[in-house]
């Protein structure tokens, strides 16, 4: 494997007696593209401020390709950030916020500043607002100006915390689209913090999951989708049903509404806890009951329809809500009102056992 | 009547008790009569003529203009530095710093003046504008600095790690970020401290000696004769504290981002 760009190594932040990030190790790869995701208060943000050498590491290391760059400045590193709150410099115009880092940081002289600015000004579609002040702007076209002040470096790495969380729906979508477009047009490494998974999964190569200062998973959004690590990440992920009961023989797993077959993850040690995702793809429904094996008898809740896919909110018998993703199509089978009563089951090699412990 | 033309009504007759005094005195300075007294003896510019003739009154005039333009500049930056220390830095004791830093103009000014001048008799600066200077920087500073830190409450704590983030180091970031965000408030500052130090009396009155600033000049006047030239200095001092005050109101950060 290549060497890694950026290294933690054993990375640690305290606030007081409060842990933000407990050690945590991980690398980044030239060029790709890392969504650090997790809930609020996670301690995503403040191993971005790390890195960015805004906040000061408790213990642990952080290297940029081989030099430790741990106890480095922030203006002598050269990873621009692209903040949630923008943080543009209010008295400024456009083209004066995006020139600040040539200037500062590039020491160009005001002509090749004034060209690369214009060219990045261009390149981002805000050409025409150069000379306005920065709160002459509406969030997305902010969002913009912050993204060209921090590309105009034409930095190795680049650091984005919840860049788009201050936009509406619509605007997250298209701005999703083109930050994954010049990710691949630029080759600069990404490293990108949210707390939204379909943000993250639309254009990560890979995703850091954490959770109260731990890491909980890395890995590439497949992995992480097929075989989750815990517990946390399968329900953050939000893919699944988790049904827990106790391990038999056989890959059965006994539990309150039914035994069931589950062939994929780590085998269920008989006796013990075992935690068994079920695909939300995976499962089928019927008016009547069909014999298959894994089924369960279930009330319809509720549905949602997202482009052609509908998920169904299903309740078991033990109040555990089910989730249940079908095509469009599939759909005309089988017509539902909520209360009704409904079969569902799922092949056992779909199901997939949690490692314990 | 309304509730609100009480209100209206009420507001005007506070005014005119508060400025019928000053108006009178502006109105009396360009009377050619001796006593300010009506009927009004017809317009003149003598009095006016005679304090700039009088060469106590245009030493004491320079002599405040002087102070108030250096402790202006002291003061408002003492100021800045202190709301800056406060804005940027968490350290112990930031509390009692604070306190200290803005205490000065809640001691009253005759207990401040006494402290001044047995403080400044140790040190052998009675008697020298330093000593009145050092005095109004003591007074003045607080000024500045609520101003320029209210500037900087509304200032983005993600506005100066950006800066550093892209490349300037910290005194690069305080001359192309910080200041220029505070600039509004550091010119209210300036004109505000050179008001208060232009007028103030007290503090002056105790260790100028000599050294007679104009309010302290004016005293030793009004304690001579009654003379129509007090009106005089009194509207000039009027115009300049005014003036200043307007200036510092008209530039005072508002809300504004
Ligand atoms: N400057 C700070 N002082 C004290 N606690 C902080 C500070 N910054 C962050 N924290 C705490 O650290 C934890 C992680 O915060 P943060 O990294 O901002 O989370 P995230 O970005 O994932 O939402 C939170 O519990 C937060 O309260
Ligand atoms: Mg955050």
């Amino acid at each position: 494997m290549a060497k890694p760009i950026l290294t933690l190594h054993a990375l640690e932040k305290q606030f007081g007696s409060d842990t933000a990030l407990h050690p945590t190790t991980l690398t980044v790869e030239k060029g790709e593209f890392l969504a650090m995701m997790g809930p609020s208060g996670c301690g995503k943000s403040t191993t971005l401020r790390m890195i960015a050498g805004l906040e000061a590491p408790s213990a642990g290391q952080i290297r940029h390709w081989d030099r430790d760059i741990t106890n480095l400045p922030p203006w002598e590193r050269d990873m621009p950030m692209v903040w949630q709150s923008y943080a543009l410099f209010p008295f400024m115009t456009v083209r004066q916020n995006v020139e600040f880092g040539l200037k500062q940081k590039r020491r160009h002289a005001l002509p090749d500043r004034r060209r690369k600015a214009g060219e990045w000004l261009e390149r981002l579609d805000i050409a025409a607002m150069a000379d306005r002040r920065v709160n002459q702007l509406s969030g997305g076209q902010r969002q913009r100006v912050a993204l060209a002040r921090a590309l105009a470096l034409e930095p190795e790495i680049l650091l984005l915390d919840e860049p788009l969380s201050a936009l509406d729906a619509h605007l997250r979508l298209q701005m999703q689209a083109e930050l994954k477009r010049l990710h691949g047009e630029l080759g600069i490494t990404f490293l990108y913090v949210t707390h939204s998974q379909s943000e993250a999964f639309a254009m990560a190569d890979r995703v850091a999951i954490l959770n109260q200062g731990h890491l909980q998973q890395i890995g590439s959004a497949r992995e992480v989708y097929r075989a989750p690590a815990n517990r946390f990440v399968a329900e953050f992920v939000g893919a699944s049903t988790i049904i827990t009961g106790t391990g038999g023989p056989d890959h059965r797993v006994e539990t309150a509404v039914g035994t069931f077959t589950a062939k994929a993850g780590h085998p269920p040690q008989p006796g013990q806890l075992a935690t068994v995702l079920i695909p939300s793809n995976a499962v089928t429904l019927s008016a009547t009951e069909t014999g298959a094996e894994n089924a369960v008898t279930a009330t319809f809740l509720t549905e949602e329809f997202t482009g052609s896919f509908v998920t169904l909110y299903l309740l078991l018998a033990d109040q555990t809500q089910m989730k249940v993703q079908l095509q469009q199509s599939e759909l005309d089978r089988i017509t539902l009102i909520p209360g009704d009563t409904v079969h569902a089951h799922w092949p056992a090699e779909a199901a997939y056992v949690l490692k314990e412990g | 009547m309304t509730a609100a033309r009480w209100q209206a009504a009420w507001t005007v007759l506070v005014f005119l008790f508060i400025l019928t005094p000053i108006a009178s005195l502006v109105v009396f300075s360009f009377n050619a009569d001796r006593f300010p007294s009506l009927p009004w003896g017809g317009f003149s510019l003598k009095w006016y003529v005679a304090i700039f003739q009088d060469d106590s009154v245009r030493a004491g005039f320079w002599r405040s203009l002087r102070v108030s333009a250096i402790v202006s500049v002291l003061a408002t930056f003492i100021g800045f530095a202190t709301a800056y220390t406060d804005y940027r830095y968490n350290f112990r004791g930031k509390l009692p710093y604070l306190a200290i830093a803005a205490l000065p103009p809640t001691v009253p000014v005759l207990i401040l003046g006494l402290g001044m001048l047995s403080f400044f008799s140790m040190v052998n600066l009675v008697g020298t504008l330093s000593a009145v200077i050092a005095g109004h920087v003591v007074i003045c500073a607080p000024f500045a600095m609520a101003l320029i830190r209210m500037r900087l409450a509304d200032m983005s704590p993600d506005i100066e790690p950006a800066a550093w983030n892209l490349g300037a180091s910290r005194w690069a970031t305080m001359w192309s970020i910080t200041i220029p965000w505070c600039m509004p408030a550091i010119l209210a500052g300036l004109a505000i401290t050179a008001a208060v130090s232009f007028d103030e009396f007290m503090v002056a009155w105790f260790v100028s000696g000599l050294e007679e600033t104009l309010p302290v000049r004016i005293l030793a006047l009004l304690q001579g004769q009654v003379s129509p030239r007090i009106n005089a200095i009194g509207s000039l001092v009027f115009f300049i504290s005014i003036t200043l005050v307007a200036i510092a109101q008209v530039i005072t950060p508002r809300q504004a981002r």
